[in-house]
């Protein structure tokens, strides 16, 4: 059938009649209100106290109710001194990497009494894969679900749009930003809401670098609780200011956007749920092999006395430019595997605070994890050429210039 | 010539009596601390023990008089002792010639603490007398106990020094009364090294000064703070749970959110 | 109505006065590093909820004031409903630090906690945003009504 020109208006006005209701706009309460989340004079202050509840949330959750409420007493009291019991061979290979590598005192080897130490397999890595970063992930994803359904992230998107800008990337790079948080891996994939391949790079690299994942942050508010906030706004400081250096220095375009913003809404349960799902177990997929796998691989260096002798080797660096002792150089090859394992590992050897606090954070801009790099790759293997010879850079300036602030306040 | 002779005896006899001075004075400024701030405000309450058939109190003044200063050692021997009677004889009053004290550390001030709680310090008038002894660490029993010889011993005085034993004679029960690392202000053992025995090397007017603040510091944790913050061993009594007011609390929170949500419902429906 | 709006005027100024008073009492105590407290009334010290916690309770107190002159008009109310909302992340995350708190044993204590360990943990001193939480849900109510029968 064929209409013509007026034929078709016809129809078009027919059908508008029947599904288009006009009346006279009216400024409700809802949409002042998310007007205010949007001004930045308004919109910084909400976009605070969003932060402050979700972190508050966070670590009254994973860390209070879960982690030393329940998890610890369950795998410190029970777990670890029953397996200790029942497996057999103490003191051999087997036993140091799936239970409890212990230590020796005197030619007397002497078991662990916590699973941060054991650095067994089933022990420590069973307690950091769920007695520490399960409960950090879900309450994670479901605040960030929470958000993005109810329609305070494209706000955000829009409000941060500017200061995005100032470092090649635009509003909607907040949503990579703060999936890393939770995991790099989805949020290697989310880059791709970008639309240039500079936007990209910029934003691959600085995720890998810059975001402690939520598992790393899980284990920094358990062994750290009082650095923690030191530690990220080192992070954040280094963020904006390789950002900035990036956007600078690498070629290609960093074009304007258009955001839909929908109307605030109440979120679906249903879709809570499933999204919530979705990604703890995507996340529980590549993250608990890892952190066993890490397990295994840190004992086996350590039993082969590879870590002592890369620790040697490296202990210039680490000591005189990085200000942080040796044996520090272990937890640095165990982040190639997991970073929250590597913060596990700082937390038992013996330095100052500040030390701590540098450890911590050359651990958190070390080399992504293994699982992030195998993401990276798949994005392409310029990109992922290019964001670790930045990063090469970037530890190596950056825990300078922490070092060096360290000496210059008196604390390092 | 007699004039000449009498006059140099003069001269002599001034010399002995201003080095004697001066000898004390350093004794002095050993055992104590020249210009220390005066006392902080404190609440101590007295060792209470059966002295016979007396039963006396003594007061952290009273040991203070007796030593001739409210010193850091002496307010760590007062405290120490009643720690230990506390955890021995619980709500007893002990007798005083039930109570013995070994203490590791040779210092003036715990000295005459300790002395004078077991009535067997010099110059003492008691109807009993506990025992007092001191074993240095290495095993060392120090029965020369002048200001000289106990000078000498702590010279090289740490935190392992600090441990003091009560026990019931009666019983044999002991109880060791270790005094926690973090009292003590980061270097203070080694400052005082300095400061006292110019050990490595004579110490600067800031050296001393900061030593005399930290003194002062570690002497008011002794008279202010409680027990569990000051000795090993010693748990941190719970606070006492205000039940009434968390129930208070808790009941408006659930009704309040009751409310709340009924409301919402309500005018949904 | 005027009289009734000039009513509600005074009353969410008086509350933006006192959201702000306890919003720069957050953060000065912060600063100074001590909490303190008067009887059942907090001021925590920390720089998470001294600091950080200030600020909100501060920008709260200016939603508030910001808002109060002419609340029947949608800009303003939205602005007084805000305010409101930045008191209910405070009072809101504290809740649940203490529900949080209130359920487990303690490290060397039972699984669970005992009755009156746990309803001790809702005890007071509490922090100023709990205090002003009920007010904030008062000024809602009264935004969402004058809302409806427009």
């Amino acid at each position: 059938m064929k209409l013509s020109p007026d034929e078709r208006w016809n129809l078009i006005d027919s059908i508008a009649d029947q599904v288009v209701t006009y009346g006279k706009y009216r400024h409700t309460l809802k949409d002042a209100i998310g007007e205010l989340t949007v001004k930045p004079m308004t919109g910084i202050p909400i976009a605070i106290a969003v932060l402050y509840g979700f972190w508050s949330v966070f670590g009254s959750f994973a860390g209070t109710l879960c982690t030393d409420g329940f998890f610890v007493k369950l795998f410190d009291g029970y777990w670890l001194p029953w397996l200790q019991v029942v497996f057999p061979g103490e003191g051999s290979w087997l036993y140091s990497i799936l239970i409890d590598a212990g230590g020796m005192t005197n030619g007397e080897f002497i078991l662990s009494d916590n699973c941060f130490e054991a650095f067994g397999v089933l022990t420590s890595g069973l307690f950091v894969a769920i007695g520490v970063v399960l409960p950090a992930i879900v309450i994670f994803y479901l605040m960030l679900t929470l958000l993005e359904d109810i329609g305070y992230m494209p706000r955000l998107a829009v409000l941060i749009d500017t200061v995005l800008h100032r470092i090649g990337l635009h509003g909607y790079a907040i949503v990579p930003t703060i999936l890393s948080l939770g995991c790099n891996v989805p949020a290697v994939t989310a880059t791709r809401i970008l639309e240039t391949r500079k936007q990209r790079f910029i934003m691959m690299t600085l995720l890998a670098i810059f975001i402690p994942c939520g598992a790393q942050l899980g284990i920094m508010e358990e062994v750290i609780p009082d650095l923690i906030g030191y530690v990220l706004l080192y992070l954040v400081i280094g963020y904006f200011i390789f950002g900035f250096i990036l956007n600078k220095i690498v070629p290609g375009r960093s074009p304007e956007i258009l955001i839909d913003v929908p109307p605030y809404q109440k979120p679906m349960m249903a879709n809570v749920r499933r999204k919530l799902w979705m990604r703890v177990s995507s996340f529980f997929k590549v993250a608990v092999p890892f952190v066993l796998l890490g397990c295994v691989v840190v004992n086996v260096l350590y039993l082969a006395g590879f870590i002592q002798w890369l620790g040697d080797i490296l202990a210039p660096v680490f000591v005189g430019w990085f200000g942080v002792p040796k044996e520090t150089a272990g937890p640095l090859v165990a982040a190639f595997l997991r970073k929250d394992l590597a913060v596990a590992q700082l937390s038992v050897i013996e330095m100052t605070q500040y030390q701590m606090l540098s450890a911590v954070v050359l651990v958190s801009i070390y080399f992504p994890c293994v699982a992030t790099f195998a993401m990276m790759l798949k994005e392409g293997w310029k990109e992922l050429i290019g964001s670790v010879a930045v990063l090469a850079v970037v530890v190596f300036l950056y825990g300078g210039i922490i070092h060096l602030i360290g000496k210059l306040i008196g604390v390092a | 010539m007699k004039d000449t002779k009498s006059r140099m005896n003069f001269r002599v006899a001034t010399l002995v009596i201003m080095s004697i001075l001066a000898l004390s004075l350093t004794i002095a400024v050993d055992a104590h601390m020249p210009g220390a701030k005066p006392l902080p405000d404190f609440e101590l309450t007295p060792i209470v023990i059966n002295d016979g058939e007396t039963k006396m109190e003594i007061t952290i003044e009273e040991v203070g008089k007796y030593h001739g200063d409210i010193c850091v050692c002496g307010c760590c021997a007062f405290r120490a002792t009643q720690l230990g009677i506390s955890q021995i004889w619980e709500d007893e009053v002990p007798a005083r010639d039930d109570i013995k004290i070994i203490s590791r550390l040779p210092t003036p001030g715990s000295k005459d603490c300790f002395q004078y709680i077991t009535g067997t310090g010099h110059g003492l008038e008691t109807n009993t007398k506990g025992e007092y002894k001191m074993i240095l660490s290495d095993g060392t029993v120090v029965t020369n106990m002048t200001k000289k010889n106990l000078k000498k011993l702590s010279k090289h005085a740490s935190i392992d020094y600090f441990r003091f034993d009560v026990c019931r004679i009666s019983t044999g029960e002991c109880f060791e009364v270790t005094v926690k690392e973090q009292v003590f202000t980061d270097g203070y053992f080694e400052l005082r090294k300095k400061v006292k025995f110019g050990i490595p090397e004579n110490a600067t007017s800031e050296e001393k000064a900061l030593f005399k603040s930290d003194w002062e510091t570690i002497r008011e944790r002794f008279l202010t703070s409680p027990d569990w913050q000051l000795f090993d061993g010693v748990e941190e009594p719970e606070e006492e749970n205000d039940v009434s007011g968390g129930a208070i609390f808790f009941s408006i929170l659930v009704i309040g959110s009751f409310l709340l949500v009924s409301l919402v419902y309500r005018k949904r429906s | 109505m005027a009289e009734k709006n000039n009513f509600a005027m005074i009353c969410i100024a008086i509350l933006g006065l006192v959201t702000v008073a306890f919003g720069l009492a957050d953060i000065l105590v912060s600063a100074v590093g001590d909490g303190t407290g008067l009887s059942i009334l907090e001021i925590p010290g920390d720089m998470f909820r001294g600091g950080w916690g200030g600020f909100i309770v501060l920008f709260a107190g200016l939603f508030y004031l910001s808002g109060c002159k002419n609340v029947a008009e949608v800009h303003n109310a939205s602005k007084v409903a805000m305010g409101s909302v930045l008191i209910w992340i405070m009072a809101g995350t504290d809740i649940f630090a203490m529900i949080t708190e209130s359920i487990p044993g303690g490290e060397d204590g039972p699984w669970f906690n005992s009755l009156s360990g746990f309803l001790g943990t809702y005890a007071p001193p509490y922090a100023p945003a709990i205090f002003l939480l009920p007010f904030s849900l008062v000024v809602v109510y009264y935004i969402l009504k004058q809302e409806r029968t427009k």
